[in-house]
């Protein structure tokens, strides 16, 4: 292993380590936001927003940030994306975690992750949590937009822009012969971050210019428009970053070719468009917004399950359909994963559909498909990706973490889904004033019932942590 | 209606299970690849020209009736304004709307066409509509600077509630309301 190749897997450690780290906190955040809604905490509902905020803002960020420090250490077979960058990047978004935490736990900022204009600015948390968390999500925003342009831009020297993104494929007339799949997915995934994170940095401009002179106004529709625009584009990315992870690595398992075509560039190509247009079914029930968008919103929301499972679903089918493998826990995870992917993604398209969206919008529906494709989907691909990286051979204790991640996980997810059927709404610290008692019953009963799923979810972190870990100073010395 | 989309997810997920399950299992009497990817290949074609067909289908069924305008053929008979305010509803006014004779309504009939008008007063909220059966009926956002039109025919006389569906901060769990159908 070269010096450079080396580093480059080190940083990948720091990184994993970090990420876990965080994620097992949030987990716990979680943990406990379930015990209060279920009645057996009794938090102040402030509290309880500020831990719903940096949970949310936290997951989002970590995944994204573990899910492309995997894309990042596996394409750096074939490119060189910056290592000062990557070392640089961490610091800021070092100090953006903390400003997080400084202004929720401390400040007890509570807007949510979407942080919607204009609640941040409401009187309840003082003046500089507002700050800090602005100034903290830029730092994030600006250690990412960075990030995603380094890939790029490595990914441009060795192949060309246009041949990254597989056009060679599309005219039939590559240059690049093996282009890896993984590539294109990448290129596609960054392109859509940078874009939308650059609309994410204006819209926190915007926000920064009202926390210095609070007397400036914005249109509420516009702004909704653009954090949406950057969030769920973030969210998306991040799963393309696992499935990017999928379609580089089930081959190593499988022991068969899994080539760059015609049709995987098609589609990849065609989910750029796709995925800038779906975020529209947030906005829904924004009777502002222009009706041919809702119709946009959902026709594009359908439309983005045709490359999903076309061409990555069947590419999978391809892999491992009587293939001579063994099921070890790497490619368990990811093949558990993409279908944790496949569930968390039907539930959204139901949700995406306008007249099911009526009852379902800002129900517990939301947070139960969402958390399916993230817990049960990218995070799966994650442990898959950073097992390669550091865990070690004997992987026993680790497909029992599994397990019980599987198990916890799809109950856990369930009881949002069983509440989000029964009407239950989203984002309550708890549900005592709501005025319909049959609903603030199953709100209480399904967290009950989530919080010993949730226990599940731990075992295997935990079990999984403690096998991963046994890895780590091998891993360190670069075997 | 939430009761269906439950259902079609609950087969869709059992779907996807035993897919993976079975196709995990496949690997107990291993083949070439060779072997077995012209018919997977075979099959993809197939259940593109399924899915295309499944969507273009569904499609066509759901979007029709959207909440975006007045059901067709009716003139709402009834208006009731609502404003949204950290963190309570108030119902400002019911009102009677052209061609009926009654005075000051404090309640809604059943069975007439009522217009909800909302509006919000300072930050994002959402109004949803609960039968007292625990149902959510209808709802939509009432975001500041875009007040919105409702359209809704009660059927059962009763209490009915209203609940705000976007977080808005310390006091949203706590922000209801309710209202009478005659
Ligand atoms: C065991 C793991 C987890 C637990 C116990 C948990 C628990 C929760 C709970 C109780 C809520 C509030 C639900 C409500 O609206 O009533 C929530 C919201 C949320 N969770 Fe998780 N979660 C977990 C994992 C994740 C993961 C992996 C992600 C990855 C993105 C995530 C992202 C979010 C987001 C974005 C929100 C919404 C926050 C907001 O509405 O502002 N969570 N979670
Ligand atoms: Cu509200």
């Amino acid at each position: 292993m070269s010096e450079n190749q080396l580093q480059t897997k080190r940083l990948a450690i720091v990184y994993a380590i970090t990420g876990l780290v965080v994620f097992f906190v949030l987990v716990l955040l979680g943990f406990t936001m379930r015990l209060n809604q279920a009645g057996a905490l009794d938090l102040p509902p402030d509290f309880f927003y500020a831990l719903m905020t940096l949970h949310g803002l936290g997951m989002v960020g970590v995944l994204y940030v573990a899910a492309y420090i995997g894309v990042w250490y596996l394409i750096s077979q074939y490119t060189k994306p910056s290592l000062g960058l990557a070392k640089f990047n961490y610091v800021l978004i070092l100090l953006g975690v903390v400003g997080l935490m400084l202004s929720t736990l401390i400040g007890r900022f509570g807007a949510g992750w979407y942080v919607l204009y204009p609640l941040p600015f409401i009187k309840t948390w003082p003046e500089w949590a507002v700050g800090t968390a602005v100034i903290s999500v830029m730092l994030l925003g600006v250690a990412w937009l960075l990030g995603q342009l380094d890939v790029l831009r490595a990914i441009a020297k060795r192949y060309g822009f246009a041949e990254g993104l597989g056009w060679g494929y599309l005219s039939g007339n590559p240059k690049e012969k093996d282009l890896p799949p993984m590539v294109v997915i990448t290129s596609v995934s960054m392109i859509a971050g940078a874009l939308t994170t650059v609309v994410g940095a204006i819209m926190l401009m915007l926000y920064l210019a009202k926390w210095l002179n609070p007397a400036l106004e914005f249109d509420a529709l516009l702004m909704k428009n653009m954090v949406f625009l950057f969030g769920h584009t973030l969210v998306n990315i991040t799963l393309y970053f696992g499935v990017a992870a999928v379609y580089a690595m089930l081959p190593l398992y499988s022991g068969r070719a899994w080539k760059m075509n015609k049709i995987i560039a098609l589609s990849w190509n065609a989910s750029l468009f796709l995925i800038l247009l779906a975020y529209f079914h947030h906005l829904y029930f924004d009777f502002g917004q222009p009706v041919w968008v809702q119709y946009v919103g959902q026709f594009a929301s359908y439309l983005s399950t045709v490359p999903a499972t076309v061409v990555t679903i069947f590419g999978v089918f391809a892999q491992i359909y009587r293939a001579d493998m063994k099921w070890s826990f790497v490619p368990l995870a990811f093949v558990l994963g993409i279908m944790g992917w496949i569930v968390g993604g039907f539930a959204a398209v139901v949700d995406s559909t306008i007249r099911l969206n009526q009852v379902l919008h800002n129900t517990q529906w939301v947070p139960g498909h969402f958390h399916t494709y993230f817990l049960l989907g990218v995070v799966l691909m994650i442990l898959a990706v950073l097992y390669y990286l550091m865990g070690p051979k004997e992987d026993k204790l680790a497909r029992f973490g599994l397990w019980s991640l599987l198990l916890g996980g799809f109950g856990f997810v369930a009881m949002f889904f069983i509440g989000g059927i029964q009407s239950v709404p989203r984002r309550m610290a708890n549900y005592d004033s709501l005025p319909i008692k049959s609903v603030a019953q199953v709100g209480q009963m399904t967290a009950g019932i989530a919080s010993l799923f949730i226990l599940l979810i731990a075992v295997g972190a935990i079990a999984y942590y403690i096998a991963v870990f046994k890895g780590v100073k091998q891993a360190w010395s670069g075997n | 209606m939430a009761w269906q989309a439950g259902l079609i997810t609950l087969i869709g997920t059992m779907t996807i299970f035993g897919i993976t399950f079975w196709l995990i299992r496949s690997t107990r009497s291993p083949e070439r690849a060779e072997a077995v990817t012209p018919g997977i290949y075979a099959m993809r074609g197939k259940y593109f020209i399924f899915l295309s067909l499944v969507i273009l289908i569904t499609l066509f069924a759901t979007l029709r009736g959207l909440p975006y305008f007045p059901p067709e053929g009716a003139a709402p008979a009834y208006e009731v304004t609502v404003k949204g305010k950290l963190w309570f509803w108030e119902v400002t006014e019911i009102k009677a709307l052209s061609g009926t004779t009654e005075i000051a309504p404090t309640a809604v009939p059943a069975g007439k066409l009522v217009q909800f008008s909302i509006s919000s007063e300072d930050v994002n909220h959402g109004l949803a509509i609960y039968n007292s059966q625990g149902q959510l009926l209808i709802q939509t956002q009432a975001m500041p600077g875009y007040p919105s039109k409702l359209y809704y025919t009660f059927n059962e006389p009763g209490e009915y509630f209203l609940v705000c569906l976007e977080y808005c901060g310390m006091g949203h769990q706590s922000m209801t309301s309710k209202f009478t159908v005659l």
